[in-house]
């Protein structure tokens, strides 16, 4: 068969063209493996189709699961913590606008991560390494690079436009007071979580709840018009309206304050309640922290900074107790006024003797006599005459034992032993303060129920909680628990405390102008195994005004004041007399016809004690000092006015330690040696000194004595005391702390352990 | 070229010539019309498609949605021109022998030139530029080497079935263009060239046991190099397993993969992609067919697959319908081109295969796959004017 190459194109060739086409017609092959071309393609075709169909219909959910997550950006809007405020609506904690830092590794350019990351490190102060090690990772699709940064700093990053890098609208609580409230509010996490104080008991009500939205973005972040998704807005956090008066507490914060300062004192405590509706206008401890900085750091220090001590601490009250008898007794009809009362200095009570404070006893006196002194003794009769069932009932219904419902966190319920085991002389010392423990807040509302005409209110803080939308969530229920003593009675207590402001130890809380009632009170501190603890005192006042009508009351503890005389009536009262001149003022009651004079306190500071006595007696005014020296603090302070014939108290710093003093502020350390721990103490006691044990913990007999015998030590300074196992030949076990008598069984319980009226008996 | 052209001042030139140079029942007879606008269809189907895919990637990056589209357009339109013009030039001129050396040495030059003076883009040398135009050659080279191939099996006929003078001496033919355009280097279209060549022999008339016996050879020596060489092999883990390193190997097929999911099977509407928010890199090239699946659903890519299968079908018959063997080998050729090269695409943005760039044939921005694709069309239309038009079932003539 010839074969012909490649035919030409030639006029000549093209006219054979049916005979050429025969020899090059496509192989019979051809046509019969083209079907096959086809199906094999159809076929590949189908697969295709079929992946497709995998892709699109069966595997969908799966994959756009996955596709949603680099569609979506969800951004969250932060829901503004609720603010707290004071009955005025002064802000006591708000929020600040302040900035965050973001960034989108993603959306920081490959090559611009270096720059990104050192610009950044060096405008915020961040870790550099740590930075850019986020930035170039392929997962971390959004980073925090800093929070809470303020405006300039935020616009600093701003103005670098960097690409990736965001600056969002952050929030930061603040708190405009600093210090004010501390333990009340409490403060918050920098998230806005609360962790002590009302932050933290409320902060399901302050929170609100955060809202967020979706919004699609292209891959280089940008978002998309038009495209936010489910969006939630923020719910914000209610406002708490708070009792509180910003003036009553920032007074109340300053006596506190100088009152640890010029007593140098543990702590101090104060309460101002609104007698009729058991509202807390001001409420503190001493001393306390800022809380836009609190020291997290150490958290020890921290926890014990914030304890509302006021509603958590229990303590022995002493004397301003027996407003609580005196009321209890004239209400169950146990006394009447006209009552006589006689005090030998002491009582016997199932076969023991308790002394009363004044060893050498009050004589004859009536109710109101006997209330001015404060005499234990009166105290204990009309306790033991009501009885244990009746006093229990009035110690119930004025709150005693249970905790108020204040809605403060943490507080205690104090501790009321139950009757059953309560024997006639522990009755008797219930009835002046001892063998009962309180809260301050328990004591303030009870002695307002107590003066207020009789009715019992529950104290609180939160005013009011606002939603932001202005519905009122909750409102503060001031109707009154329940009478405890009828209005007469009560009327009479009032007249009663008036007097012993006017009259009694309570002289040092009088206001020219209006006319206060109160009660002093000093109570030993029990130590830590129930043992009286020797030279450690709690001095209080309880005060209110007007005596005739009255309207507050503010309740001031010092705690363990370290000068010479620790009596409430000078340690407390001068304090709550500043503070109630303050508020009373402030809150615009009007002032008594004054027919009284009055005189201006001269500054008599840096003056020795003799000369500044002689100035102050110039201007009518009582100079009362403890230790000789030269004046370096006086209360009231100079310039303020005071009634004609007040005492004015004279501090030289040297309280108590002065070695210059007379002869009747030493006094001759006994010889202790081989002696218990109790007897060692005891031995103290009876000569005015206390004791410094050491160990702390003491066992065995005395060794050594800090001071030796019959040498002379200031009056009330403690001694230090070393003990030791007891000699072998000793028989007397070593188990000291086996032998700690209960506190009841204290064998000279005492409400004010030294002469109460020495300086202040009026001339 | 483009610019002295135009299809009435030709007609006016064919009239002439027609008389004078070839049959004239050939010209009487016409193109194979539903080709012919299936073509188009597709083509301007692939237009609106591409806008709306790079609307997006257009306003982003250039600030013109219509950035991408504007020069597509333009090759259409001239694609459309040409196709029509190649359709009149009988297809007997490729088969002289002065032409056929001549394609033979445009080949090498054009392969040469490109190794010489051409573009390096992402460590490939495969573009050179020829005025403000880049062109790929060996595009060309594609259409170039089916014209020879099937040159030399209609010449000689009775080698076919021979191992040596059929096998080998068509393997001799693709040797030095393979060994040129491996250099550039430009695996995918080796891949393809051998492809075609595989599938002109099969239907030229080898013997089926050598294909085999080379499918026996090849699969696994394609396999081990796959595996072995570079960033072919990562191309490999990331096919088997593409959500092992989802932001690197195989972001751009995962990405696929989520607008395939995102379309359904009714899709999500026309312009209302989301991965072509810049999620999808290469949308207006490659991966195309993954902004269609979103937008227009499993229905779409059926649809436009159906479209690309009308089309290979007319082709097929028109080879099976030629009674020429070159025409039929040449139109078998263009066909299985076309067809291989849908395949891989759809394979590649499905992750059937692994990656391998190669653009969706009349819808994939750029101009060389256009222009040559439109030129392949040309060719296969005017081979459609000369097949034997009894009415005849296709299938099962040779009884």
């Amino acid at each position: 068969m010839s074969i012909r190459l490649l035919p030409g194109g030639s006029k000549k060739k093209n006219k054979k063209r049916n005979k050429a086409e025969t020899v090059f017609e496509p192989a019979v092959s051809f046509k019969r493996r083209m079907p096959w071309l086809l199906l094999i393609l159809a076929g590949l075709f189908s697969i295709l189709i079929a992946r497709s169909f995998y892709l699109q219909v069966i595997d969908r959910k799966h994959l756009l699961e996955l596709a949603q997550t680099q569609w979506r950006r969800t951004t969250v809007l932060t829901a503004t913590r609720g603010e707290i405020v004071d009955c005025n609506g002064k802000e006591l904690a708000q929020n600040l606008v302040v900035y965050r830092i973001v960034a989108w590794p993603q959306s920081v350019g490959a090559g611009d991560k270096e720059r990104v990351a050192s610009e950044l490190a060096r405008i915020l102060d961040v870790d550099h390494k740590k930075l850019y090690e986020k930035l170039q990772s392929p997962t971390v699709r959004e980073y925090v690079v800093k929070r809470q940064v303020d405006k300039s700093v935020a616009d600093e990053v701003s103005a670098l436009k960097l690409s990736g890098v965001g600056v969002l609208q952050d929030t930061k609580r603040y708190y405009p007071y600093g210090t004010m409230l501390s333990q009340t509010i409490g403060f918050t996490t920098i998230d806005g979580i609360g962790q002590s104080g009302l932050e933290l008991s409320l902060d399901k009500y302050l929170t609100g709840r955060n809202g967020s939205y979706i919004t699609e973005t292209d891959n280089k972040g940008a978002i998309l018009s038009d495209s936010v998704i489910n969006r939630i807005e923020a719910l914000n956090g209610h406002k708490l309206r708070l009792t509180i008066d910003t003036f009553f507490q920032s007074s109340l914060e300053n006596a506190l304050e100088e009152a640890v300062k010029v007593n140098n004192a543990q702590n101090a405590q104060g309460i101002i309640l609104d007698v009729d509706t058991g509202a807390i206008k001001a409420i503190s401890t001493k001393p306390d922290f800022d809380l836009n900085s609190p020291p997290r750091s150490d958290m020890e220090a921290l926890s014990s900074l914030s304890k509302n001590r006021v509603v958590t601490d229990v303590y022995e009250p002493g004397s301003t107790f027996k407003i609580l008898t005196l009321a209890a007794a004239l209400d169950s009809g146990s006394t009447a006024l006209s009552s006589s009362f006689h005090c030998g200095g002491g009582y016997f009570v199932n076969g023991e003797r308790i002394k009363c404070w004044r060893h050498a006893g009050h004589g004859s006196q009536d109710l109101t006599k006997a209330t001015e002194n404060s005499c234990n003794v009166c105290f204990m009769q009309l306790a033991l005459g009501m009885g244990k069932e009746t006093f229990y009932d009035y110690l119930y219904a004025f709150g005693l034992g249970q905790s108020t419902g204040s809605g403060l966190p943490g507080e205690s319920s104090g501790i009321v032993t139950h009757q059953k085991y309560i024997k006639d002389n522990d009755l008797a010392r219930i009835g002046f303060g001892q063998s009962i423990a309180v809260t301050p807040i328990q004591l303030a509302s009870a002695v307002a129920a107590a003066v207020n005409g009789g009715e019992l209110h529950t104290p609180y803080i939160v005013d009011e909680i606002v939603a932001s939308d202005g519905t009122v969530v909750f409102k503060a229920n001031t109707a009154p628990v329940r009478r405890v003593i009828s209005e007469e009675t009560s009327a009479n207590v009032r007249r009663i405390l008036q007097s012993v402001v006017d009259n009694g130890t309570g002289r040092n809380a009088k206001i020219e102008g209006y006319a206060v009632g109160g009660k002093t009170g000093t109570a030993q501190k029990y130590d830590k195994y129930g043992q009286v603890s020797s030279g450690s005192y709690i001095c209080s006042f309880i005060g209110f005004a007007p005596a005739d009508d009255p309207k507050y009351l503010c309740l001031i503890l010092v705690d363990e004041p370290k000068v010479g005389s620790i009596f409430g009536s000078t340690v407390a009262a001068p304090f709550v007399r500043r503070v109630l001149s303050d508020i009373l003022q402030y809150a615009g009651i009007p002032k008594n016809d004054i027919n009284t004079s009055t005189s201006v306190i001269p500054n008599v500071t840096g003056m020795s004690t003799s000369e500044a006595s002689e100035k102050l007696s110039e201007h009518g005014l009582l100079g009362i000092f403890e230790c000789d020296g030269t004046v370096t603090m006086q209360v009231p302070a100079a310039g303020q006015s005071v009634p004609y014939g007040s005492s004015v108290l004279l501090y030289t710093g040297q309280e108590g330690i002065n070695t210059d003093t007379d002869e009747p502020f030493y006094v001759s350390v006994p010889n202790l040696i081989g002696m218990t721990p109790l007897a060692a103490y005891d031995a103290l006691k009876k000569v005015g000194l206390t004791m410094d044990p050491d160990p702390v913990d003491p066992f065995g007999v005395v060794v050594a004595q800090g001071v030796y015998a019959y040498e002379s030590a200031p009056y009330g300074s403690s001694v230090k005391v070393y003990f030791g196992a007891a000699p072998t030949n000793s028989p007397t076990p070593a188990a000291a702390p086996t032998e700690t008598p209960t506190p009841t069984e204290t064998p000279a319980p005492e409400d004010t352990p030294q002469p109460e009226a020495t300086p202040t008996v009026a001339p | 070229m483009e610019q002295n052209i135009s299809p009435i001042k030709f007609t006016q030139t064919q009239t002439k010539r027609r008389r004078r140079t070839y049959a004239a029942a050939a010209h009487n007879r016409s193109i194979d019309f539903p080709l012919f606008l299936a073509v188009c269809a597709i083509a301007l189907f692939g237009l609106v498609m591409l806008y709306s895919a790079t609307y997006y990637k257009g306003i982003a990056e250039r600030g013109d949605s219509l950035a991408f589209v504007k020069g597509q357009i333009k090759y259409v339109m001239i694609g459309i021109v040409e196709m029509y013009i190649i359709s009149v030039v009988p297809y007997k001129f490729y088969k002289n022998k002065l032409i056929v050396i001549g394609i033979f040495a445009a080949i090498i030059l054009m392969l040469v030139a490109t190794l010489a003076f051409g573009q390096t883009y992402l460590g490939a040398r495969r573009w050179i530029q020829i005025g403000g135009f880049e062109f790929q050659p060996s595009e060309l080279v594609k259409i170039g080497l089916i014209v020879l191939i099937a040159a030399y099996m209609s010449a000689f006929p009775d080698n076919m079935p021979k191992f040596f003078k059929g096998i080998c001496a068509v393997v001799a033919i693709i040797a030095l263009p393979c060994t040129l355009i491996y250099l550039q280097p430009n695996m995918s279209t080796i891949i393809i060239i051998v492809a075609i060549t595989g599938v002109m022999l099969f239907m030229g008339g080898a013997k089926l046991r050598y294909f085999i016996a080379s499918a026996c050879v090849g699969v696994p020596a394609v396999i081990l190099v796959a595996k072995t060489a570079g960033y072919r092999s990562d191309r490999f883990t990331a096919w088997r397993d593409p959500f092992a390193d989802p932001s690197n190997l195989s972001y751009q097929v995962v990405q696929s993969m989520y607008a395939f999911a995102n379309g359904g099977f009714f899709g999500q509407g026309f312009n209302n992609s989301r991965q072509k928010l810049l999620f999808l890199p290469e949308m207006e090239n490659d991966y195309v067919l993954s902004i269609i699946a979103e937008e227009l659903g499993f229905i779409g890519v059926v649809l436009l697959i159906l479209a690309y299968c009308f089309v290979i079908y007319r082709g097929i018959r028109i080879a099976m319908k030629s009674e020429d063997r070159f025409a039929a080998l040449v139109a078998g050729g263009i066909t299985s081109l076309l067809a291989i090269q849908v395949l891989i695409n759809i394979g590649v943005v499905t992750n059937s295969i692994p990656a391998t760039g190669q653009p969706l044939p009349f819808v994939s921005a750029g101009g060389t796959s256009l222009l040559v694709l439109f030129g392949a069309m040309g060719i296969l239309l005017n081979i459609s004017r000369f097949i034997n038009r009894e009415k005849k079932p296709l299938f099962g003539t040779d009884k």
